[in-house]
């Protein structure tokens, strides 16, 4: 087993370095420059060379990404080009958030996707089948950032019952935190419960042909709570597989739904960086985005590989 | 006797005529649309749904109904586009690993891996950031993304024709290697690409309206479901029609393509689904 | 020489009041109450709070609460005793005086002495200081300290603005033996202002406390204020609408209706120095033509403009730029507030161009008011006689490519003002050395005008200069005019005695108090 664990850390770290290349390359090339950026109508050439040179940025650019790789691995990530604020403890200070926003998300989701999935697998080639399925199809296809703009409209400014946006600290109240991430974890969650709709409904439908039950039966268990502990069995490795890209890409529409609500998290940061050309916070922003999807990958997919590495061949096909 | 099994051509018989209506509406925009998108009159501004102005006015006094419809022309187009480029690139690279294998293989594959853990939005807007915001950008970006889906797709497919029979019959009559990819190899990768394809449709659809809402694809006073959505939201209190009517636009457009999509899947690879 | 002794209206007021109350033997109280903490919203973040690093304007709105200056402005701009209690101009315009007040302190309870002024100018006057307002303070040789509480500025040439620069918030004093041990006044501020620096977090708020210790004694009034930073407009506004923040003074217009109708608000909105104009590139073929920038300038209907993108919220230029409320105002009635496309139309044909010439309106697409008003202005072109198109790009971008390299044929930009004195209105935009001037205009005659309204000793004679200036910028039109952008600040009905600023700064937060 630790061999496994030692291989996938081997070929993990390789994809960090690359990664990392290749997030550097697409922000610097980035048109618009910096230091327009931040002096604005104030940019005289003069200020725009002191600029360039205070931060480093007229120097070629593999030096400037040895610099900038050498000084993340110690966790110094520079300072804003905007505030002069050190960008290292912001993100740090960020990520708990996202990942919380995150879970809860996913937590949704699967909160709507178990229920469904299986009524859907046990009513099979029924109405209530087709019917659910269409509906994983509904929420699938559902704008995150529409959605939200609804869930806002409706339950925050007309009734009343949510904030319109911001984040109340986790520390400060449990409640309030809660409620300031209930609307935003809605507008991801439901959106990514159509995938999973589909994963617990195939899971399900296995279970039901399988022989498995036959055999079950036959040894006196009981149906109902065989049933279930089979179709664990068979939805676990999906789940885990699929949830983790699915995962992905909750975690990369957290840029725009943080932005929508105002979460001080990872991904309106990002946005920050883009939208104030801010090269040292887009960079350390979208390296921790990246590195939450790999590393959840990662772990999905090694205890995936731990549990049953033959149900993973066949689910990746 | 073979039995044709109709019940899988069901969702595509009733999302078929949805589809095909949303692209003639969208190609027609000009004949469609009841206003220009452009014009507005700042008299009539932030209006409700009248019988003048179905969808009601926006900030500017324009008609929201007939920038839904020239909305939908800019959304389809982009879709299109980057679905093309996404297959161009995907195919290209796919074929050639499965073809080659080994070090080619190796590589190429790894490098789209490694681009397919970017999460697709987070790509998307350092990449349109980079190329400078305008609608054909947005197809570039949104293409780029799509590559590795499509190349990991055709390889293994490619790979999986590669050990049928038929193949080896191929190369047995000498038929030169590009030959081969062309005339055996593709004509089976079409059914399953197809299906994909509809699918990257419909999320280039989602994905170039996310980049407007963000600021960072067609720019106002461009009509763009995006961007009416964002400029909607600043206005959500005095007039919400603004930014929930071309929500739903693009959700019904989402919503009938991946119908479709899920239509082909049932036809073409019924397996597929379940 | 006798030297001309300043004495601002306000000591006078104070010393007569004072009189008054000591023959009548009552002790002078205070009107106000104590207590209270100010939530204000912003929309940007701070750029660093050391005076001399700049050139960020919220940095500015910090800055003006934790550090003092020589001078401060009132609210109508007029400048009056702050660190220096009294200040003296000699005859010939070349040498200034300032007289400290007596037991100054910093923060950190350092005193505040001339030898602190002295390092204070010296640190931004050289050349390589980095210090983005030089231009205010080129004109200084040199500063000495006379003795601890006199200051000496001697100048090269007589400058006008100077006691307006003297107010500013760059020109704030620094402690300079904190300095000099490696202090890092960027990160955390050490003044001698109405409010203490307590603490920035970015992207969030920043946090002061009242000064026990201010030399206006009685003030500030508040225990403590908070600048909460509110990057979306909309949440802006929700929030002054549930009552978390109580001020502002950047209230996006499309809300301000909504927000002044709440009873509990106050409307305080004051035509200031935002003020938007049009940039024709001199050098892209018609626009060479000063006929051709005057039809445009008399075509745009900017009352449209007023009601579109600014909801009402602005003043149309008809003149000059110099604004209505300040004392270089030159009342010249050229523009009709809805255009007049005859007159225009009548110059484009004078000028000789033909219809259907193609021009580009570039604008911002970052900035809500310009996406407004480009498709009333590209109607407003079109009826001359232009195909107009309109293009768009976002900020970061547009400095970059369409600004710095002086790309495009048309462009709208705004400015805000922080000086509020007529020179600062007009040099930027017409001056030919300008780092503003992009649209490539400027004459000598211009150039010399402004030079000498600035450096000419009277107001008098100033303003006369700047009536000149604004009627020779109508017949080159280098620039057009569009409209002056109101500040929009709105609080809570409890806070009496706030006086917004023309400048949009907040040093009168220091006179307000809580009910």
């Amino acid at each position: 087993m630790w061999k496994i664990i030692a291989g996938r850390l081997l070929s993990f770290v390789p994809t960090i370095i690359i990664a990392s290349m290749i997030l550097f390359l697409a922000v610097n090339v980035v048109p618009g420059s910096a230091a327009r950026a931040v002096l604005g109508i104030q940019a005289t050439p003069q200020a725009i060379k002191r600029f360039e040179h205070k931060h480093g940025l007229d120097r070629p650019l593999y030096i400037q990404y040895a610099d900038w790789a050498g000084k993340a691995i110690k966790g110094d990530f520079g300072t804003s080009f905007q505030n002069s604020v050190a960008v290292g403890p912001e993100v740090a200070k960020r990520i708990p958030v996202t990942i919380l926003l995150a879970s809860l998300a996913f937590g949704i989701a699967i909160l709507i996707a178990v229920p469904l999935g299986a009524l859907a697998g046990m009513r099979h080639q029924k109405m209530s089948d087709g019917t659910i399925t269409t509906l994983a199809t509904l929420f699938g296809s559902t704008p995150n950032f529409w959605l939200a703009t609804l869930l806002i409209y409706l339950f925050a400014l007309k009734f009343g019952w949510f904030p319109t946006g911001g984040y109340v600290p986790f520390q400060d109240s449990v409640l309030g935190s809660l409620k300031s991430l209930c609307l935003p974890a809605i507008s991801l969650g439901l959106v990514s419960s159509g995938l999973l709709i589909r994963i617990m409904r195939a899971a399900v439908i296995e279970t039901m042909e399988s022989n498995h039950i036959d055999t079950a039966i036959s040894k006196g268990v009981g149906p109902r709570r065989l049933f279930f502990s089979h179709v664990l069995r068979n939805s676990i490795i999906p789940f885990l597989t699929v949830g983790a890209v699915e995962f992905g890409f909750l975690v990369g529409s957290v840029v725009i739904i943080e932005d929508v609500f105002r979460i001080p998290g990872i991904g309106s940061l990002v946005l920050v960086g883009i939208i104030n050309r801010d090269y040292p916070v887009l960079l350390a922003a979208s390296m921790a985005i990246t590195l939450i999807v790999l590393l959840v990958n990662f772990l999905a997919d090694l205890s995936a590989q731990l549990i049953d590495p033959r149900q993973v061949k066949n689910v990746r096909n | 006797m073979k039995r044709i099994n109709w019940k899988k051509f069901g969702l595509v018989t009733f999302s078929l005529p949805l589809v095909i209506l949303i692209i003639m509406i969208a190609s027609m925009a000009e004949y469609v649309a009841p206003f220009d998108p452009y014009f507005l009159d700042v008299m009539v501004m932030l209006e409700g749904p009248s019988e003048k102005h179905w969808m009601g006015t926006d900030e500017l006094g324009r008609d929201v109904f007939s920038r839904i419809i020239f909305g939908a022309q800019v959304s389809l187009q982009v879709g299109v586009c980057a679905v093309l480029v996404g297959l161009t690139g995907g195919v290209f690279v796919g074929v050639l690993a499965a073809y080659y294998g080994g070090y080619v293989d190796q590589i190429l594959m790894r490098f789209m891996d490694i681009v397919f853990c970017f999460p697709a939005i987070l790509l998307a807007v350092i990449l349109m950031a980079n190329f400078g915001t305008s609608i054909f950008n947005a197809m570039l970006a949104i293409g780029i993304i799509f590559i590795p889906g499509f190349a990991r797709l055709t390889r293994a497919i490619t790979q999986t024709v590669q050990r049928q029979a038929f193949l080896e019959a191929a190369v047995c009559l000498g038929l030169p290697g590009h030959k081969i990819i062309f005339r055996e190899i593709l004509p089976n990768v079409l059914g399953p690409l197809l299906v994909e394809a509809t699918v990257a449709f419909s999320y280039a659809v989602l994905l170039e309206s996310a980049l407007s809402f963000l600021g960072l694809g067609s720019q106002p006073p461009e009509p763009s479901w995006g961007n009416m959505i964002n400029i909607g939201r600043g206005f959500i209190d005095q007039a919400p029609w603004i930014s929930l009517a071309p929500g739903l636009a693009l959700f019904f457009t989402v919503f009938i393509f991946n119908l479709f999509g899920d239509g082909l899947r049932d036809i073409l690879d019924p397996k597929l689904n379940e | 020489m006798k030297p001309k002794t300043k004495w601002s209206m306000r000591q006078v007021a104070i010393m007569f009041s004072a009189a008054i109350l000591a023959f009548s033997g009552s002790t002078f109280a205070s009107e106000g109450k104590y207590g209270g903490h100010l939530i204000a919203a912003f929309s940007a973040d701070p750029g660093g709070f050391d005076p001399a690093m700049g050139p960020s304007g919220m940095s500015h709105v910090v800055i003006e609460q934790v550090y003092g200056t020589l001078l401060n402005l009132d609210h109508d701009a007029v400048p009056y005793a702050g660190l220096a209690e009294s200040w003296e101009q000699s005859e010939d315009g070349l040498k200034w005086t300032f007289k400290l007040r007596p037991d100054l302190k910093f923060h950190n309870g350092e005193a505040l002495t001339a030898e602190d002024v002295v390092f204070t100018f010296n640190r931004i006057m050289p050349e390589d200081s980095g210090y983005a307002y030089r231009s205010q303070i080129e004109t200084i040789e040199s500063v000495v300290a006379e003795d601890d509480l006199t200051v000496v500025f001697n100048l090269k040439t007589v400058t006008g603005p100077f006691e307006i620069y003297m107010a500013f918030p760059g020109s704030s004093i620094v402690p300079k033996d904190l300095v000099e041990s490696g202090h890092d006044l960027n990160a955390e501020p050490v003044g001698s202002g109405p409010f203490k620096f307590v603490s920035y977090t970015p992207r969030d708020s920043i946090k002061f406390v009242k000064n026990e210790a201010y030399y206006e004694s009685g003030k500030p009034y508040f225990d403590e204020m908070t600048y909460r930073i509110v990057a979306d407009p909309t949440a802006l506004a929700n929030g002054m609408k549930s009552g978390e923040i109580n001020f502002s003074n950047e209230v996006p217009p499309k809300d301000w209706n909504s927000i002044t109708s709440q009873s509990n608000m106050v409307d305080a909105a004051l035509e200031g120095s935002r003020y938007y104009w049009m940039l024709p590139n001199h050098e892209r073929g018609v626009l060479g033509d000063p006929l051709v920038r005057q039809a445009i300038a008399h075509a745009l209907n900017r009352e449209a403009i007023v009601k579109a993108a600014f909801f009402g919220q602005a003043t149309p230029f008809t003149g000059g730029v110099i604004p209505e409320w300040n004392w270089g105002y030159a009342d010249l009635d050229v523009f009709e507030p809805a255009g007049n496309i005859t007159k225009a139309k009548e110059l484009m044909s004078k000028a000789g161009v033909a219809s259907g010439t193609p021009i580009s309106l570039m604008m911002v697409s970052s900035w809500p008011p310009m996406m407004s008003m480009a498709p009333i202005i590209q109607a407003n072109l079109a009826a001359i006689g232009f195909d107009a198109k309109i293009e768009t790009m976002e900020v970061p971008r547009y400095w970059d490519e369409v600004w710095g390299t002086s790309n495009f044929d048309l462009t709208v930009m705004y400015w805000l003002s922080p000086l509020a004195d007529p020179d600062d209105f007009v040099t930027n935009t017409y001056a030919t050395t300008s780092a503003v001037n992009v649209q490539k205009g400027g004459s000598k005659e211009m150039d010399d005008l402004m030079m000498a309204a600035k450096s000419a000793v009277t107001k008098a004679e100033r303003k006369e200069l700047y009536r000149q200036q604004q009627e020779l910028s109508l017949t080159d039109m280098d620039v057009i005019p569009v409209v002056n952008g109101w500040v929009l600040t709105a609080h809570t009905n409890k806070l009496k005695n706030f006086k917004p600023m023309r400048t949009g700064f907040l040093k009168t937060l220091k006179d307000a108090w809580f009910d």
